[in-house]
């Protein structure tokens, strides 16, 4: 499924002493299949962005095109393009509600009026693809989970909508390490089982460098950069000017360059990198 | 040195029948020390630092606080005036619509006069230099300042030592550097002790010391280089190193002759420049 952002500006309060400008002519084209990092510092305007993807707010001025169709144009049904942009808010554990984890899971597909076979089929496969046992999770209380469970079970009520589209705004957030591995595993693992388009907003350029194939970049409401990870993050002046940081990894290689070292600036993760330097420690010694 | 905070053989059960969450902790934090805390979710990290201000009681064992014993009923007011407690979430801590009366809650409640709540609070605010929001309304500001005004709430208390739980975990990352540059001057400047639950190891390596807890029981302590050499060990209690620790750790295991213990960029900077 692509998405298509035409001109996108988005004022908040108009017309009030509380008005603000948090998007500013935004374009981004996101082609079918393709995995983005969304990254900016707080306020930047990445929720408001995300939340145009899926008709959650409407633009004040713009466009949102959704598989070649005009999200606010009229006749356009909004909730099927829900069901189909799946967004993953943060902390989304604090939306659960239901009595156990199947019903909490649930909630979506039942809505959709699926047949009851159908929905027990979904909700087996949505939590299945988070990592969690039917069986063993279905008749217990989200609220009797750990914090990283109760997060999973939370995205699995996203799944459970089959989305094509999924955007995940900080899945990490608060998690441990281990807990944060875990679930962009899981991402990772489901874009390649239903090939679908994800967009992850995170603060961690580590995690992003590590995952996606492009990143955008937002600041002060407007998109200013977008790229693959190795342009993006090679610009390290730029982005930290903008309060943002590089892969550690990345930064360490440039710091080498900048000291007249002969290694490659465009590394992403420790992998690279050390492979990187063995070339290098070679290379000097056959000199 | 002299003790802070002295744990001896603490165990803690939430309730009967229940794993023990704690699993006789000792451990001695002096003053004027940074110590971090690292494990990963339900190492008992958080339940140690609710024993440390007397919110919970050790089910067997003791905790001290500036010598006194937390599971003393009168004195736990003054233990947790001694220590106070810094939570994740900003917006669960504040209590007031404007931050200088944010800040005043605390020493208000200890029935402190007026002309010294106020001092108190104007010392607090420039400590966290957010002297110019004294005025604003705390949720207009970001995750960062709302943190600091927090910790300004509880320094208006005079405690002599913070215990701070995942202060960061809520904050992108200019909010959790202002945090943590906060907490390395007050620990700095102040002399106060600091005791730092974080599930960021860039944090922790900051630390005077490093604790990292699994399953109830502390499992590896000693100076941040001392811990983040144990790579394979951290790994396997689901804990992460720096990156350029890990490559450093990497780089050994190919055959190079590197320190194990390389915890900042600009060390790692150094270590390579030589080899390269």
């Amino acid at each position: 499924m692509s998405i298509v952002v035409k001109n996108l500006t988005h004022v908040y309060m108009p017309g009030t002493p509380f008005e603000s400008v948090a998007l500013k002519d935004v374009n981004w084209e996101i082609a079918d299949g393709e995995f983005w990092g969304l990254i900016g510092h707080t306020g930047s305007g990445k929720s408001t962005l995300i939340q145009h993807l899926n008709g959650l707010l409407k633009p004040t001025s713009g466009e949102i095109i959704v598989n070649g169709v005009n999200l606010h144009s009229k006749g356009v049904n909004i909730k099927s393009i829900r069901q189909k942009v799946g967004l993953v808010f943060q902390y989304p554990e604090h939306q659960l509600f239901e009595e156990t984890v199947e019903k909490d899971v649930a909630f979506g597909p039942r809505n959709m009026n699926l047949p009851e076979d159908q929905v027990e089929k979904r909700v087996r496969e949505a939590l299945e693809l988070v990592g969690l046992n039917y069986e063993e999770v279905k008749d217990k209380s989200p609220f009797e989970l750990s914090g990283g469970q109760m997060r999973r079970v939370a995205i699995a009520g996203v799944l459970a909508m089959n989305p094509e589209v999924l955007i995940l705004d900080e899945p990490t957030a608060g998690l441990d390490p281990r807990g944060r591995d875990e679930i962009l595993d899981e991402i990772v693992t489901l874009r390649k089982r239903r090939r679908i388009t994800v967009i992850l907003v995170s603060h961690s350029m580590e995690d992003i460098a590590k995952l996606v194939d492009k990143i955008a970049v937002m600041h002060r409401g407007k998109m200013i950069k977008s790229g693959t990870p190795r342009e993006i993050f090679g610009d390290y002046k730029g982005l930290t000017a903008m309060g943002l940081g590089i892969p550690q990894i990345t930064e360490l290689m440039l710091r080498l360059r900048e000291k007249g070292k002969n290694v490659a600036g465009d590394i992403l993760t420790v992998e690279e990198a050390r492979d990187e330097i063995l070339k290098a420690i070679r290379r000097k010694g056959s000199a | 040195m002299t003790a802070e905070i002295i744990a001896r053989g603490v165990h803690y059960q939430y309730s009967q029948g229940t794993d023990l969450a704690l699993k006789n902790i000792n451990l001695k934090i002096n003053k004027g020390e940074f110590v971090a805390i690292i494990g990963p979710n339900g190492s008992g990290k958080s339940t140690l630092a609710k024993l440390f201000n007397g919110i919970f009681i050790p089910t067997k064992g003791e905790i001290y606080v500036d010598g006194l014993n937390t599971a003393n009923k009168e004195d736990i007011w003054k233990v947790r005036q001694k220590a106070g407690m810094v939570f994740q979430n900003p917006d669960n801590q504040i209590v007031a619509t404007v931050v200088e009366e944010d800040v005043a809650f605390g020493p208000e409640n200890l029935g402190i006069p007026p002309a010294e709540i106020r001092r108190r609070v104007k010392e607090s605010l420039e400590a966290v230099e957010l002297s110019e929001f004294a005025h604003k309304a705390p949720h207009m500001l970001s995750g960062g300042q709302k943190q600091r005004v927090a910790i300004a709430g509880i320094l208006a208390m005079r405690p002599q030592c913070i215990i701070l739980d995942e202060p960061t975990a809520m904050l992108d990352p200019v909010g959790r550097k202002e945090v943590i540059d906060t907490i390395k001057k007050l620990n700095r400047e102040e002399a106060k002790t600091i005791v730092l639950i974080t599930h960021f190891m860039d944090e922790a390596v900051q630390a005077d010391r490093v604790i990292a807890m699994e399953k109830g029981q502390i499992v590896l302590e000693g100076t941040p280089s001392q811990v983040f050499s144990k790579v394979d060990r951290l790994k396997s209690i689901g804990l992460d190193v720096p990156q350029v620790t890990e490559l450093a750790h990497q780089l050994k295991n190919a055959g190079i002759g590197i320190r194990p213990d390389v915890l900042t960029l600009e060390e790692m900077v150094d270590c390579l420049c030589q080899l390269l």
